[in-house]
């Protein structure tokens, strides 16, 4: 088999392959009942699958806005308390026994 | 006195209009329009209008009848998503083009992804075999697609869109340009390039 040195060789080679008529048969048996299949499709309802892939999906979007939503209000709740002095002292106990061995040493 | 005005009920069956025959080029806006806003019988007249030349396109991409199919449900559900965006300004057929252009790249980028690794440059020895069976045109044709194949599988996905639309379809540049969104020096240069790495591949899998 000769290997397409020069354009005309490739062009000739597109020239054959282009009458390839296994792709009339292929398209013949694609198209029988394609509208049934295509209308079942639709029909289904999208899968989370499909949703994640496919950028027209509003469900990808909406996931990530919920996201969003729900780590922004868990931040801002966790912001809010730093600011709330009540809030804080709760946060800190004081404990009795507190301080240094050193203040019980007598010198 | 009430039963003599009672409305006697007439059951009027409701029927669903059976989906018409038309010619792509001759699709009424009517039928596009109903479709539009989501009539799945107006959708059906245009699925049997268009199927046979974008499954024609589309055949160039596949190596299989079932792949086919895959790939034509996929042209026309995305045309159904995509429907409501057609605004008329250009031929229906046109744009019916451009998704189906879209879909096959989307499709062989994806292959590209999956299959390729399994591509291997022995392939070719096949074809011999099948090709050395017969001398007719038909035999030439199939001999002729499966010596390009394998190369044309191992082009990058926008390489192997141009080399198909130019050479195999026969478009022209501007055609191309209309179809991809691209300039028509962008289609030049790129399908130099492409034809530059095919021929190259091609060498490369037959002295393998």
């Amino acid at each position: 088999m000769k290997t397409p040195d020069d354009d005309d060789e490739l062009d000739a080679l597109f020239k054959d392959a282009a009458r390839d008529t296994r792709q009339v048969e292929w398209t013949r048996n694609a198209a029988r009942g394609l509208e049934a299949r295509v209308l079942k499709r639709i029909a289904r309802p999208e899968s989370w699958n499909e949703a994640i892939f496919s950028l027209s999906s509003w469900r990808p979007l909406a996931a990530a806005a919920f996201a969003v939503l729900a780590i922004g209000a868990w931040s801002a709740r966790s912001a809010v308390d730093v600011f709330n002095e009540d809030w804080l002292t709760t946060q800190t106990v004081e404990d009795p026994d507190s301080g240094t061995e050193f203040d019980d040493m007598e010198f | 006195m009430t039963a003599a005005l009672a409305i006697p009920f007439v059951h009027f069956p409701v029927t669903r209009p059976l989906p018409m025959d038309y010619e792509e080029s001759a699709l009424p806006t009517d039928v596009i329009r109903a479709a539009q806003s989501g009539d799945e019988g107006a959708f059906n007249s245009i699925i049997r209008a268009c199927k046979g030349r974008l499954l024609g396109m589309a055949s160039r991409y596949v190596q299989s009848a079932a792949e086919l199919d895959d790939l034509g449900q996929d042209i026309f559900v995305h045309v159904w998503k995509g429907l409501r965006s057609y605004r008329f300004d250009a031929p229906f057929p046109n744009w019916l083009s451009r998704v189906a252009v879209n879909t096959c790249l989307t499709h062989i980028k994806r292959r590209r992804r999956r299959w390729s690794v399994f591509v291997t440059p022995d392939e070719p020895e096949s074809i011999e075999r099948v090709a050395d069976t017969s001398v007719d045109v038909e035999a030439t044709g199939r001999e002729a697609a499966e010596r390009l194949r394998p190369a044309l599988e191992a082009l990058k996905p926008k390489d192997r869109l141009i080399i198909t639309l130019l050479h195999l379809e026969e478009r022209s540049v501007a055609e191309i340009a209309g179809l991809t969104g691209w300039s028509e020096s962008n289609v030049k240069v790129r399908a130099l390039r492409a034809r530059l790495k095919l021929k190259e591949l091609l060498k490369q899998y037959e002295n393998a």
